[in-house]
């Protein structure tokens, strides 16, 4: 085959852009530091990248929640603490009462029980992010209500309460196929009315003021701490298993992360080299043209 | 019997004959780098009979070195290049603006909407979360409508490069008309018509990068012929057209513009415009798609489940969260829009209920688009477009690659080699110096047999 000179000019000028376009390809490597940058890339691993990628946001989704969720029974399981902790300083007021007592130090210890109601009902209308807590879903209003009247010492203090939250609980997804409650409506906290923990000191503040007998009311409100405490352990179970499910997800991400940048991203000491060998590449690709150019005989002649 | 000048006859005709041979090199040295010009080689033949050479030597003609097999392989080479060329650079384009790795693209648009209606299942009752929501929704909504628009705007682009490509070619088919009679003109008259010749050539090269053409040469100069349809036939060229039409989906088709008889093309950069319009219509029905159901209102849809919910007040909600306008375009309810507090988030009337933020995002990635969810339809979209450009990408080098051999053929035989031509060169010189001391010694000789007369 004769050898003219466009061909030869073509051939150089190819050999010139291959090169240039393969120096340029690893430089947008380097500085992107992604080897797929769209589906043409590598169409074979792109399904595998989404579902890497898919994951990982799903993921992230569940993360928010569980730590939402947390964030809410620990709300709760403080709530719920302080209740337990202001039925026992009732408790102990309890124990100060005599039949010696006068009716100045009845009134005292009454106004000091009802400080402690108020308290309760403060906890259970506790509000989290602008939402009551111990609401069920119907979060919008305070769950609890009270009422107040004069006592028989003609002060006017609370005289009863009532629950105007709902039985369900919030809850929120924590993988794809489960969804955890994340908080405790305020008649599991409160008890069942009538004989909540509500009714229970209104009733021990009265009898205080009575002098009548507190022993019943008493192993209700032992029965309240009780049934407080196993909502505690139920509710710091749930925490640990959050918590737990949280690590797991941590975990699996690492590995979805290793998948994902295997696929995704530039072995950057790689391409450093391959970006090395490409310039050198390009630099006598150049130099063979220019010397290629001279060598003609209309030239030497 | 000869004249006593015979001898100075043949020199000087050898002179005549290497110097116009020496113009014809000089001639091919100086376009060497001229696009479409083919070497030409002067023809040298002896002057008289085979038993008398008296004359010496002639040029007989001046011939243009071409190899009409090869060049229409080379041509065929060139259209199926533009047509790799031209479909992949269309499926380049459209694959970046479906990408579903770039930041802000539809697919993660998708992935952001579903995140925030996670968020707003834990906190249903939350502004801001709210917020999140309809703005992720009408995301989802600006990133179908762009992908569409953009759809629309490259077949609208495809369009006028076919007009502006079959403006070129029309131009080039009355430019070969014309060339033939100017050729015709010149060869009957005696004429060289070589450059005429390259011309034409040039003018049938680039419309074969557009469409797989037959020529065949007559006595009436070349005939083209492509898509079952003669182009130009002698001095008559019949102009084509182009014409982007159809419902639902468009179309291009090209015709002869005298008779409106459509062209059957097989290759060639229009072949290529008209399966860039097909793939960027089967994209953009697609996206269509993916809009119908987003804004549908069937059992299961996310409309479905949203009319379904109620409102932060607690009321039923019974309203779309997606709506397709006048225009075929995907909005957010305007209402929802507006008002953030009318998503519905509960499946009860309890503002602390979540549920049917949850269910909302399981619609999400739920069966809605020809069984897939839509993240997974417009994955499977990408990915199939990825493919195809891939393998675009790899037949547009193997065709370029393709074509460059074809050519290095063409050239192989029209092509000027500079070394070739000088060492032509320097053997013309040579014979012409020959010569030129032939005469001088016929003229001695002839000088020499006067004085003897004398």
């Amino acid at each position: 085959m004769r050898v003219t000179q466009k061909m030869l000019d073509r051939s150089m000028l190819g050999e010139v852009n291959n090169s240039m376009a393969r120096l340029a390809e690893s430089q947008l490597r380097m500085a992107s530091q992604k080897k797929i940058e769209k589906p043409s890339d590598s169409p074979g691993d792109l399904q595998a990248l989404l579902a890497a990628k898919d994951q990982l946001t799903v993921s992230a989704g569940y993360r928010e929640n569980i730590e939402s969720a947390m964030l809410r029974l620990r709300a709760a399981d403080s709530g719920v603490s302080a209740v337990y902790d202001r039925l026992m300083s009732a408790k102990e007021a309890i124990v100060r009462v005599n039949g010696a007592m006068s009716e100045g130090a009845r009134s005292a210890l009454a106004e000091e029980l009802e400080n402690l109601i108020k308290a309760v009902v403060e906890e259970l209308n506790s509000r989290d992010g602008g939402e009551y807590i111990f609401a069920g879903t119907a979060s919008g209003a305070a769950p609890f209500s009270v009422t107040r009247g004069p006592d028989p010492d003609g002060a006017v203090r609370i005289q009863s309460a009532l629950y105007s939250g709902n039985g369900a609980s919030r809850s929120a997804e924590v993988s794809a196929t489960r969804s955890e409650e994340t908080g405790v409506p305020g008649d599991e906290v409160a008890g069942a009315s009538p004989g909540c923990v509500l009714d229970t000191l209104i009733g021990l503040r009265r009898a205080v003021l009575d002098g009548s007998p507190t022993a019943a009311l008493q192993d209700a409100a032992d029965a309240h701490m009780s049934r407080l405490d196993a909502l505690q352990v139920r509710l710091g179970s749930r925490i640990s298993y959050l918590s737990g499910l949280k690590d797991r997800l941590v975990s699996a991400d690492l590995q979805t992360e290793a998948r994902r940048s295997s696929l995704e991203d530039t072995d950057f000491t790689e391409e450093v080299l391959a970006q090395g060998r490409r310039q050198v590449e390009y630099e006598a690709v150049l130099s063979a043209a220019a010397r290629r150019s001279k060598l003609s005989l209309i030239n030497y002649l | 019997m000869s004249s006593n000048f015979f001898g100075i006859e043949i020199g000087l005709n050898a002179l005549r004959s290497f110097k116009t041979a020496q113009e014809v090199l000089g001639n091919n040295i100086s376009n060497v780098s001229t696009p479409g010009y083919v070497r030409r080689e002067a023809v040298l033949q002896p002057v008289g009979t085979p038993d008398s050479l008296t004359g010496g030597v002639t040029v007989e003609n001046i011939r243009r070195l071409c190899d009409g097999f090869a060049q229409s392989r080379a041509r065929a080479a060139a259209g199926a290049a533009r047509q790799e060329e031209y479909l992949r650079d269309i499926m380049l384009e459209a694959e970046q603006y479906l990408n579903p790795l770039a930041e802000g693209g539809l697919y993660s648009r998708l992935g952001e909407f579903w995140s925030s209606l996670q968020q707003l299942s834990a906190n249903p009752a939350d502004g801001a979360l709210r917020e999140a929501v309809v703005a992720g929704a009408e995301n989802v909504a600006r990133s179908l409508n762009d992908l569409s628009g953009q759809y629309s705007s490259m077949l609208a682009g495809a369009g006028r490069d076919a007009e502006s490509a079959v403006s070129q070619i029309n131009s080039r088919l009355a430019e070969v008309a014309a060339l033939n009679r100017q050729i015709q003109e010149a060869e009957a008259s005696g004429l060289q018509a070589n450059s005429l010749r390259d011309q034409r050539d040039q003018a049938v090269d680039f419309i074969s990068g557009y469409m797989d053409v037959s020529v065949y040469e007559s006595a009436e100069g070349f005939q083209v012929a492509s898509g079952g349809q003669v182009l130009v036939f002698g001095k008559n060229a019949l102009p084509i057209a182009a014409e982007l039409s159809g419902v639902p989906a468009l179309e291009l088709k090209f015709s002869a513009a005298g008779n409106g008889r459509e062209l059957n093309l097989g290759a060639g950069k229009l072949v290529g415009m008209r399966e860039a319009v097909a793939g960027i219509e089967e994209l953009r029905a697609g996206i269509q798609k993916l809009s119908d159901a987003l804004s549908s209102t069937a059992a299961g849809s996310l409309n479905a489940v949203h009319r379904a919910g109620f409102t932060l007040a607690g009321n039923p909600s019974g309203e779309s969260l997606f709506t397709l306008d006048s225009s075929g375009l995907l909005r957010v309810n305007p209402l929802v829009s507006a008002n953030p507090s009318l998503l519905a988030a509960s499946a009860s009337p309890n503002q602390g209920d979540g549920d049917n933020a949850t269910a909302l995002a399981g619609a999400l990635k739920s069966p809605l688009a020809d069984s897939m969810a839509p993240a997974e339809f417009i994955s499977s979209l990408a990915s199939a477009l990825g493919l195809r450009a891939a393998e675009l990408e790899k037949s547009a080098d193997r065709a370029g690659l393709l074509e460059t051999a074809a050519v290095n053929r063409v050239e192989s035989m029209s092509g000027v080699s500079l070394d070739e031509e000088t060492a032509k060169l320097l053997e013309l010189q040579t014979s012409y110096a020959a010569a030129a001391k032939f005469i001088s010694v016929a003229n001695n000789m002839l000088d020499e047999l006067l004085a003897i007369i004398r």
